[in-house]
Order: C-alpha cells, then sequence, then structure tokens
C-alpha cells in the first residue's frame, strides 16, 4: 500500500493458447487508473479472451496480470477487484432489479442500510429510480443495459470491464448510452476497459484504443494519433477509412507509388527513419481529397480519375473513382461543394503534408 | 381433425375450438381409465360389507374406522416416510449428476442421459433379483462386510426391509428426478454463474443463490414425481419389503384381496388420493412461484 502504482491493470506479454492456435499473443499493456480503454477489432481477434483473463476467467499460457500493482494470476475471479458488464447482460432472472444491483454489495459483506442506500443512488445515477422493485424480465434492451451497468459499477471496482456492452441496442439507444457511459466514467473517475468492434464507437468513447489484430496487439493509443499515425497498415485500414497506395521509398526522400501517376516529397519524419528502398504504403485519408478542378493550391498531389458513384450522407458526399490502372479511390467532401459528374473524368487532389507513411 | 382443410375462415369459434379437439383421445382415456374407476371406488368406499358381501349404502364409518385403527396409521405414516426419505435421497443424488450432465458433460451429454434413463427398461424383476444378490444375508454386500470384519453376523436389515425398499425406490426414482433436474439446470446461463463469480460470490454462495433457486423449478417437479409415486408405490415393497413392515398400498391390498372388506380399502385409496392430489396442489403452487421468479 506504500506505493500505489499508477496502472489499474497492466499486462506483460500475455499469451492464451488454445490447441495449436493462439487467441492472444504476447499483449503487453498499461492501463492507467481512471483511463477509457476500449480493446477494437475484428471477430475472433482476442478481444474478450484479453478481457476474461483480466477478469479470472481465462489463465494466461504465459505472461502476468496486475491489478493495482499486485499480479493476480493466483487469484480467482470472485477474489479480484474487477466487475463485468456482459454483452447479453446476464442479469440475474430471479431476481427483482435491486436485488441485481445489490447483489455484489451483500457478497463484498456490506452492511444493509449501506446497500440499501447504495441501491438508491445507483438507481438515480442510471435513470431508473422507481424502477427498483421490477423484475428484470419486464425491462427493455435500454434498461437492462443500465442495470447490468449499475450492478457492476455499485461495487466500485478497480477495474470496470465491459464486453461490446452496447452491442445489443440499436442504433439511436448506442449514441445515448455511449454519452451516458461517459458521463458516468467522468463522474465517477473509475477504470473502464470496454470491447468492441465498432470503430466509432472506440473513437468516441475512450481515451485510448488498443487496436488488436489475429490476437496481436497492432497499437495502443490516443484516438487521435491512431487516427493520425497508425503503426501499421491494419489499424489505417480499419481505424477511419483509408486509401491505401503500395509505393517505395526512393533516393532522396522521394516516395513513387506503384499504380499512382505520383511522386511525393516527404519530411523525415512522415518517412518515420525507413531507409531507400523500403516497400511502404501511402495512407489517404478521403477527407483530405478533394474532387473537381478547383482543387486547393496547397494540395500538391493530384491524379486524374474516372467517377464511379457519388454517395449523399447529409453533410458529406462520398465520391468514388478509379484509376485507369484499375485502383479505386474515395474522397469525402463537403455535401456543399459541387459535384462531379458521375463516369466523367475529375481530378482527385490531396496535400502532401497530410500523407502517412506504413510499411508495405 | 379429418376436416380440418375445409374449415370455412369465417367461423372463428370453430377455428379456436378446433385445436382443442386435439385433446379429446386424452379427454376421452383419462373419463375411462381414471374418472371412471375414481368414481367407483368412492362410490364403493360408502357402502356396507356383511358376511363378506357387499351392501350399498352411505356411511363414512370406513373412513372412520381407518383413523382407528393403529396397524393403518402405521402403515400410512410408513408410506410417507419413506416416499419422503426416497424424494429427499433422490433429490441430493440427481442434483450433481443433472449438473455434470446439463454443464460439463460436453459432447457427452446424449450417452449419459440415456445411461441414466437406461434401468427403465429393466424389468423390476430382473432388478430385484439383482438386489437380493446384493442385499440378502449371503448377498455381495454382507460377504464383503464380513469378510473384511467391519460385522460378525450378515446384517438382516439389508434385505426384505424398509431399507431395502428405500434403496429399491431411489434406484427406481432417480432417472425420474435426473431428467427434470437436468431441464432446469440446462436452463441456467452460464453468464449468470460467471456474473456471480464475478461479482465475489464464492463458488458456494455461487450455488446457493444462483444455481439452486434457478433449478428450483426441476427440484419440484422431481420431487412431485418420487413422493406421488413413492405414496402409492405397491411392487417394489412387496418385493424387497419383507412383508413385516406394510406400506399403505400393500394394506390396501391386503383389504381388497385378504380381507375381501372393499368398501374398507375403497376408503384407504381414496384417503391416499387426497394426500396425492394434496401434494401435486402444493407443487403446482411452488412450480407457479419458481417459474414465475425464472419468467421461463
Ligand atoms: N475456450 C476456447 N477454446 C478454444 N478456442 C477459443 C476459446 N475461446 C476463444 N477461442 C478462440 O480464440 C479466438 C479469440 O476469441 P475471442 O472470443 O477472444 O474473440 P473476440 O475478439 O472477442 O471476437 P468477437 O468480436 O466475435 O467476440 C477465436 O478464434 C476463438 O475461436
Ligand atoms: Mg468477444
Amino acid at each position: 500500500m506504500t506505493e500505489r502504482s499508477p496502472n489499474a491493470v497492466e499486462l506483460r506479454a500475455v499469451s492464451k493458447v488454445y490447441g495449436a492456435s493462439a487467441a492472444v499473443r504476447d499483449v503487453s499493456m498499461e492501463i492507467a487508473r481512471g483511463a477509457f480503454v476500449t480493446i477494437l477489432g475484428p471477430s475472433g481477434c482476442g478481444k474478450s479472451t484479453l478481457l476474461r483473463m483480466i477478469s479470472g476467467f481465462v489463465t494466461p499460457s504465459s505472461g502476468d496480470v496486475l491489478i493495482d500493482g499486485v499480479s493476480v494470476l493466483g487469484a480467482a475471479p470472485y477474489e479480484r477487484d474487477t466487475a463485468m458488464v456482459f454483452q447479453d447482460y446476464a442479469l440475474f432472472p430471479h431476481r427483482t432489479v435491486a436485488q441485481n444491483l445489490a447483489f455484489g454489495l451483500r457478497m463484498r459483506r456490506i452492511a444493509k442500510d449501506e446497500i440499501a442506500r447504495r441501491v438508491e443512488a445507483m438507481l438515480e445515477l442510471v435513470n431508473l429510480r422507481g424502477f427498483g422493485d421490477r423484475r428484470v424480465s419486464q425491462m427493455s434492451g435500454g434498461q437492462a443495459q443500465r442495470v447490468a451497468l449499475g450492478r457492476a459499477l455499485i461495487v466500485r471496482p478497480a477495474v470496470l470491464l465491459l464486453d461490446e456492452p452496447l452491442g445489443a441496442l440499436d442504433l439511436k439507444l448506442r449514441k445515448q448510452m455511449q454519452a451516458e457511459l461517459k458521463t458516468i466514467h467522468r463522474d465517477l473517475g473509475l477504470t473502464f476497459v470496454a470491447v468492441t468492434h465498432d470503430q466509432e464507437e472506440a473513437l468516441t468513447l475512450s481515451d485510448r484504443i488498443a487496436v488488436m489484430n489475429g490476437g496481436a496487439l497492432e497499437q495502443f493509443d490516443t484516438p487521435e494519433n491512431l487516427y493520425r499515425r497508425p503503426a501499421t497498415r491494419f489499424v489505417a485500414d480499419f481505424v477511419g477509412n483509408a486509401n491505401l497506395f503500395d509505393a517505395r521509398i526512393g533516393g532522396g526522400g522521394r516516395v513513387a507509388a506503384d499504380s499512382l501517376p505520383l511522386t511525393l516529397d516527404l519530411s523525415a519524419a512522415q518517412r518515420g527513419g525507413r531507409g531507400e528502398g523500403t516497400r511502404v504504403a501511402l495512407v489517404v485519408r478521403p477527407e483530405t481529397i478533394a474532387v473537381g478542378a478547383a482543387a486547393p493550391a496547397h494540395h500538391d498531389c493530384r491524379v486524374e480519375a474516372r467517377v464511379d458513384e457519388i454517395m449523399f450522407s447529409g453533410a458529406v458526399q462520398q465520391i468514388t473513382g478509379h484509376l485507369p490502372d484499375g485502383t479505386r479511390l474515395t474522397a469525402h467532401q463537403s455535401a456543399a461543394l459541387p459535384a462531379p459528374e458521375r463516369g466523367a473524368t475529375a481530378i482527385f487532389s490531396w496535400p502532401g503534408q497530410s500523407v502517412w507513411l506504413v510499411d508495405g | 381433425m379429418s376436416a380440418a382443410h375445409d374449415i370455412p375462415r369465417r367461423r372463428p369459434l370453430l377455428r379456436a375450438a378446433l385445436p382443442a379437439a386435439g385433446l379429446l383421445p386424452l379427454v376421452l382415456w383419462q373419463i375411462v381409465f381414471f374418472v371412471v374407476p375414481v368414481a367407483l371406488i368412492f362410490g364403493v368406499s360408502v357402502w356396507r360389507t356383511q358376511s363378506y358381501r357387499l351392501i350399498p349404502a352411505f356411511t363414512f364409518d370406513n373412513y372412520i374406522a381407518i383413523f382407528a385403527r393403529p396397524a393403518i396409521w402405521r402403515a400410512l405414516l410408513l408410506s410417507v416416510e419413506t416416499a419422503a426419505f426416497v424424494t429427499v435421497a433422490c433429490a441430493v443424488l440427481a442434483f450433481p449428476v443433472a449438473y455434470f450432465i446439463a454443464k460439463k458433460a460436453g459432447r457427452w451429454r446424449g450417452l449419459l442421459l440415456v445411461a441414466v434413463i437406461a434401468p427403465f427398461w429393466i424389468s423390476i424383476v430382473m432388478r430385484v433379483a439383482a438386489w437380493r444378490l446384493l442385499l440378502g444375508e449371503r448377498g455381495v454386500i454382507n460377504q464383503v462386510a464380513m469378510t473384511l470384519g467391519l460385522t460378525d453376523a450378515p446384517m438382516s436389515f439389508l434385505l426384505y426391509s424398509p431399507v431395502s425398499t428405500a434403496i429399491g425406490l431411489i434406484y427406481a426414482y432417480l432417472p425420474l428426478y435426473v431428467l427434470p433436474l437436468y431441464a432446469a439446470i440446462s436452463n441456467i446461463h452460464d453468464n449468470w454463474i460467471e456474473a456471480a463469480l464475478d461479482l465475489n460470490a464464492s463458488p458456494a454462495r455461487t450455488f446457493f443463490e444462483v444455481i439452486l433457486p434457478l433449478s428450483a423449478p426441476g427440484l419440484v417437479v422431481g420431487a412431485v414425481f418420487c413422493f406421488v409415486f413413492g405414496l402409492g408405490e405397491f411392487v417394489t415393497p412387496a418385493l424387497l419389503g419383507g412383508g413385516k413392515q406394510l406400506m399403505f398400498s400393500q394394506v390396501i391390498q391386503d383389504e381388497f384381496q385378504r380381507r375381501l372388506d372393499w368398501p374398507s380399502g375403497a376408503a384407504m385409496a381414496v384417503v391416499l388420493l387426497v394426500l396425492v392430489f394434496a401434494a401435486l396442489a402444493l407443487s403446482m403452487k411452488w412450480i407457479r412461484r419458481a417459474s414465475g421468479e425464472t419468467g421461463l
């Protein structure tokens, strides 16, 4: 207790092997106390397995898990100071809403009157005042979600784990619950670790995002860095939309794209210290691309492409096109700007300094 | 039912009544083989006998006589005790079996369920013969116990006693308890168990807080099977009970066949029936409460 670790959770080179395949491989991560971290990745990449190693339901094949600076490898789930919000809520069907909320406190042998007080406060916090005596089967999806959240929050765990907590809700409710989750996180100051495969949700919710792919941690960074400075091709593609063009670094810092009539002069920072001859991919975000003859002067990268499709989605129009060699290209620009003709040839342009490189 | 295809759509009443027609065979069956015999039994129970002859009457003397004869009381008590003991023993034995099959057996589940039901396929006579080999004075258990020096003389209470009746009944009814329990436990989501553990409930508390209450429907249904069958059981006590301490059903049989006092036997049968219905009514209430709680 003398020196409290600043990290609520620390993973040290954890792996989990099932038979011949690794669900999680060699993941190291430090989650600061009070942070909101999401684990993001496609289905089957090991997100739930990672979360369950923190809660104790999966024992790592190798590596170490620390909670509040103490290794918990020897601790059973019921001995760990974590609380989980399950995707299907897992509310106890034979208990009322209030009894569900009280469960963790009862197991921790809290005094009766304090339990009653904290249950009332939690009903208030999750906007369910007056619902305490309801059966959980009488709750709507959104309400059940709040009960599940409240049941885990009420014990004030060292880490709150959320496995796709909003996965079963419709879009509108999802947005609303995202905002509520964020408010609750800020108000309570607890450490949240959430799993999602929805990149937008990860970007809105969290301070830091761990992007996983095939059991490995690709990048653990702030949403902004993930977007502006993706570490790998996978991250560039998975977080936000990206146009990826294979390229090669030439002499004097010039980068030549394989398929584009395009060479770029990139700064050493953009090249990330990569030497001549390295194969790379150019990451060009769709919203940096302008379409049409009136390209801004600082858009020094320009290619001519045929426009295939124009899709309006409110404020933004998404324009897809292809280059003579077939490479596809996507641009997002303000719907206020004039749209090009479908089937016509148009200039797609973007500023070279907004281009990011990842290993090819 | 044969006319189902040409029911005009404009006759909702008939359409609503049609599915109920499917119940007809069951209703007829019940009337012919249950309602009529029970009515007859009840009718006979208020008659009198004189020199082994039945005389129609309307008297409750037979019922009053039941409560006046200690031997009958003892038999009824033994039946209730045995049924209760067998029920509790079956519950305790069936729970781990049902839990294992529902939660841990994986791909062996089907095979294990068949193994649980298998004793049903063996005739009672063969089962009893096997029990005799095991429990008799020169049976396997006594031989082993004496060889090991655990006892000097063979334990005679093992066979032809309420003990052997109880053992035989537990063995016979275990599948009846395992099956409904298995069904109830299968309905318990693993996530509920994990949620309890995650919220710092020890495995023991998880059992009492989550697993046991959610198994209640299966526990009640199994208990009803065991208790009701145990109460009225005739064959097993007749073959294994030895005849020194009679169970209620044996006394009834005695009244009908040996003493030829049908009204008296019929009155006892009615008492047994009332007990059974009381047990059923009680359990219906429990089941409704238990299932109301689980929302199943
Ligand atoms: N108990 C297990 N036994 C064998 N393989 C498992 C087990 N649990 C998970 N796996 C495998 O490990 C991999 C990662 O599973 P995990 O559930 O962690 O994925 P996930 O990222 O949570 O996916 P999703 O988004 O679909 O929930 C999968 O390929 C899965 O099949
Ligand atoms: Mg998962």
